[in-house]
């Protein structure tokens, strides 16, 4: 009996020994593998977003029936995932062969000093890349070798989609206030909030739990004042921009005000983006803040008829502008070893003709296919999705998009997540809270410059 | 004698050679996952670091900029908040079930252990979504309040600048409370029932017995317990990142938050590496204080 269990062991240890050698055979194998069948690793970050997803299955379906022998593996994570693991996944021995890679200092940026990016110059030239995008959208793929500059220097990355953020109106609840026609200028946002107030109903549907929207209302307000240049200014570090400029002051000033006016959501602090989106779809608020990469709204098209994505509304009320930006840039590590190939990948993604699925799947691509117009009508979108598509395409078209400000420096996204909640509940002065986004910003562009 | 001395060595230090033999592979593993990088982690610790260039030498820098800031040093606060919910409160709560519950026969223990057990089984993380659904400006905890007419109590629990941290702290009560149970009972049941009745004999009411008898009996499950929750308010992560991601403002921060939004959204792990030094070390304090009447007993 203690024979047989003994020797019954020594099978379970030998086959787990059998088993770990193929495991590690099977690894190396997959190294040596011919230039004819080549497997192309592909990184994103689109975990949060299943529409855009779907496009790019299919988008990979027809990339590899046209390189016949490449098999394209689609590795997807959440946007925080990516972000928090990307520097170890570039600067490993085996990076994915095209990866998407977050925007800002701490990441485009110290991965292109840390030389983990291919320059795309050659490849830029090789395909026409240069003629597919504004020089607006490309600076913000682009950053100096030390990493300093932001906008200026080599190309490091091609997005494929773009997202911008605009005022979602309730047009029902519109309707009922009397209100005929979305605000253009921020006193008429302002007017509008302070008649759904009177009429018992939530003016703005707002929450600061994750921080995402507190930063695009304090970009939006910054771009509402200040106009383009104010906001990129502060994110290229141009003309010694600072947070404590009467732009700022005004943004913040303004911020407070709706607070005390009890213009926001009740519980605000509460509510991360996605219970923000959940509530107004809910019906309650006649504004809200999103992101086009949110589209399609949650709902049957009926019942989401009644929701539109405007322009977020400025001082002036001239000029189309707003917060938007490609969505994270694809690059080429690299240690990638299969740079040619990622590049056409990259080239398929960009193309026109990818362009087109992307609009019929209702994204923006970044830049309109021809017959855009035409397109969308006959893609069948849903009415929110429509207009989050078609106003896209008029802001990367005829307008100006504007970086997110907290691009600006690494610590300025915690530091206006927190702050914006202590100065909406009152805990910081407006001054005291321009100074703490100064103090996040201004050492890190001094630091630099040094 | 002489002679057997001299046999004697060779054998013993053979013997110490077998025993360290047998160690070796835990250790060695030890070393590679735990020790190398701790170390690593105090040196990154005196740099400042990006993760991708060189580091750069900085000395105390790090520390001094934690310990001079505002921010940290409430971070650290909390925790202390924390652990008073965690460590505290369980144990209170757990000592009175237990002198309840221990004296008495309860038939489907095993029933009532595995369940006051769950909510240590399931993952933090899951936790925290579960409880950020009860405690949401219209979740069942609000409604219960309001169907009770007491209205003025119902609020934002995980949005309230003075609530959010408390609100952790319960949620950490709750997940803590079956560990600290399930620990103590078995402790008790351990506990010869001759004392109890000697106990009783002399007179003893249920309160006496308890200080008497069952405290002192179950003092090295009370250590235990009280390690693990100090431990487990201090480096307090998920939970925090689930429920309120360290707001509204500031008002949830932790260290171990903290460290997790330096090192990989801001990205600055000389920083990052001293915090987590910091809070190392703070845990082994604890500990260590924790654990001394007990050594001496």
């Amino acid at each position: 009996m203690p024979k047989f269990r003994l020797r019954r062991r020594f099978t379970y240890i030998s086959a787990a020994i059998l088993a770990a050698t193929l495991a590690l055979a099977g690894c190396g194998s997959d190294d040596d593998a011919g230039a004819g069948d080549s497997t192309l690793v592909v990184l994103n970050g689109l975990g949060g977003s299943p529409g855009i997803l779907a496009i790019y299955e299919k988008l990979n379906d027809q990339f590899e029936s046209e390189n016949p022998g490449v098999t394209v593996d689609f590795q997807t994570k959440s946007f925080d995932e990516l972000a928090s693991t990307s520097k170890l996944q570039l600067s490993g021995g085996s990076p994915p062969d095209v990866s998407q890679v977050n925007r800002g200092y701490q990441a485009l940026g110290a991965f292109a000093k840390g030389g983990l990016l291919t320059d795309l110059a050659d490849y830029a030239k090789q395909y026409g890349w240069d003629a597919r995008r504004s020089e607006s959208q490309l600076q913000l793929n682009r950053h100096s070798t030390d990493g300093k500059l932001m906008g200026e220097g080599p190309l490091w990355g091609m997005d494929a989609t773009t997202a911008w953020i605009g005022l979602l109106v309730n047009t029902e609840i519109a309707t009922k206030l009397g209100i005929a026609e979305p605000p253009k200028t921020i006193a008429e946002l302002e007017s509008q909030m302070q008649k759904a107030k009177d009429a018992g109903e939530i003016p703005m549907q707002f929450g600061t739990g994750n921080g995402e929207l507190a930063a695009w209302l304090l970009s939006e307000l910054l771009l509402a004042q200040g106009g383009p240049g104010a906001v990129q200014d502060l994110v290229f570090h141009k003309g010694d921009a600072t947070f404590t400029s009467p732009t700022g002051v005004w943004a913040a000033t303004t911020m407070k005000t709706w607070a005390d006016k009890g213009f926001f959501a009740p519980d605000w602090t509460a509510y991360k983006t996605d219970q923000v989106i959940a509530n107004f779809t809910g019906g309650k608020g006649l504004f809200s803040l999103t992101s086009s990469r949110f589209m399609p709204m949650k709902g049957t098209a009926d019942e989401t008829r009644k929701f539109s994505m405007v322009f977020f509304p400025s001082v002036s009320g001239q000029g189309v502008a707003a917060v938007g930006a490609g969505d994270i840039p694809w690059t080429i590590p690299a240690k990638a070893k299969n740079k040619d190939l990622a590049a056409k990948y990259i080239d398929f993604v960009t193309s026109e003709a990818a362009a087109a699925q992307f609009l019929a799947g209702g994204a923006i691509p970044s830049k309109p296919p021809a017959g855009a117009d035409a397109a969308i009508s006959s893609a069948n979108l849903p009415v929110p999705s429509q207009e989050a598509v078609s106003n896209g395409l008029k802001l990367v078209g005829d307008g100006t998009p504007v970086p997110y400000v907290d691009w600006g420096a690494p610590e300025l996204y915690p530091v206006i997540s927190s702050s914006v909640d202590q100065l909406l509940a009152g805990s910081l002065s407006v001054d005291d809270f321009l100074g703490k986004l100064q103090e996040a910003y201004g050492p890190f562009v001094k630091s630099l410059e040094g | 004698m002489a002679s057997s001395l001299i046999a004697g060595r060779p054998a013993r230090r053979r013997g110490a050679l077998v025993g360290l033999g047998y160690l070796a592979p835990a250790l060695l593993f030890y070393v590679i996952l735990l020790l190398v990088p701790f170390f690593r982690s105090v040196y990154v610790s005196f740099t400042t670091w990006d993760g991708i260039s060189p580091k750069e030498w900085v000395g105390l820098d790090n520390y001094r900029s934690i310990l001079e800031s505002e921010q940290y040093r409430d971070a650290f606060l909390h925790a202390f908040v924390l652990i008073g919910f965690y460590a505290f409160l369980t144990m209170a709560v757990a000592l009175v079930l237990v002198g309840i519950l221990g004296s008495t026969k309860i038939r489907g223990m095993v029933v009532l252990r595995t369940a006051l057990f769950l909510p240590y089984v399931v993952t933090p993380v899951v936790t925290g979504v579960a409880w950020r659904w009860l405690l949401a400006p219209d979740g069942p905890v609000n409604g219960a309040l309001r169907a009770v007419g007491l209205d003025g109590w119902a609020r934002a629990w995980l949005g309230d600048f003075a609530w959010s941290l408390p609100s952790i702290g319960m949620i950490g009560t709750w997940m803590l409370l079956g560990l600290a149970l399930v620990l103590l009972i078995a402790g008790v049941q351990r506990i010869p029932p001759d004392l109890y009745e000697a106990a009783r004999l002399d007179g003893a009411g249920a309160v006496r017995e308890f200080f008497a008898v069952t405290l002192p009996g179950v003092r090295g499950e009370v250590a235990v317990v009280t390690v693990l929750s100090v431990t487990a308010s201090l480096r307090n992560f998920d939970l925090v990142y689930v429920t309120t991601q360290g707001g509204p403002g500031t008002s949830t921060e932790v260290p171990s938050y903290l460290v997790y939004q330096q090192a990989f959204f801001v990205g600055d792990l000389g920083l990052a590496a001293a915090m987590g030094v910091l809070l190392t070390l703070l845990i082994l304090l604890l500990t260590l204080v924790i654990l001394r009447p007990w050594r001496k007993g």
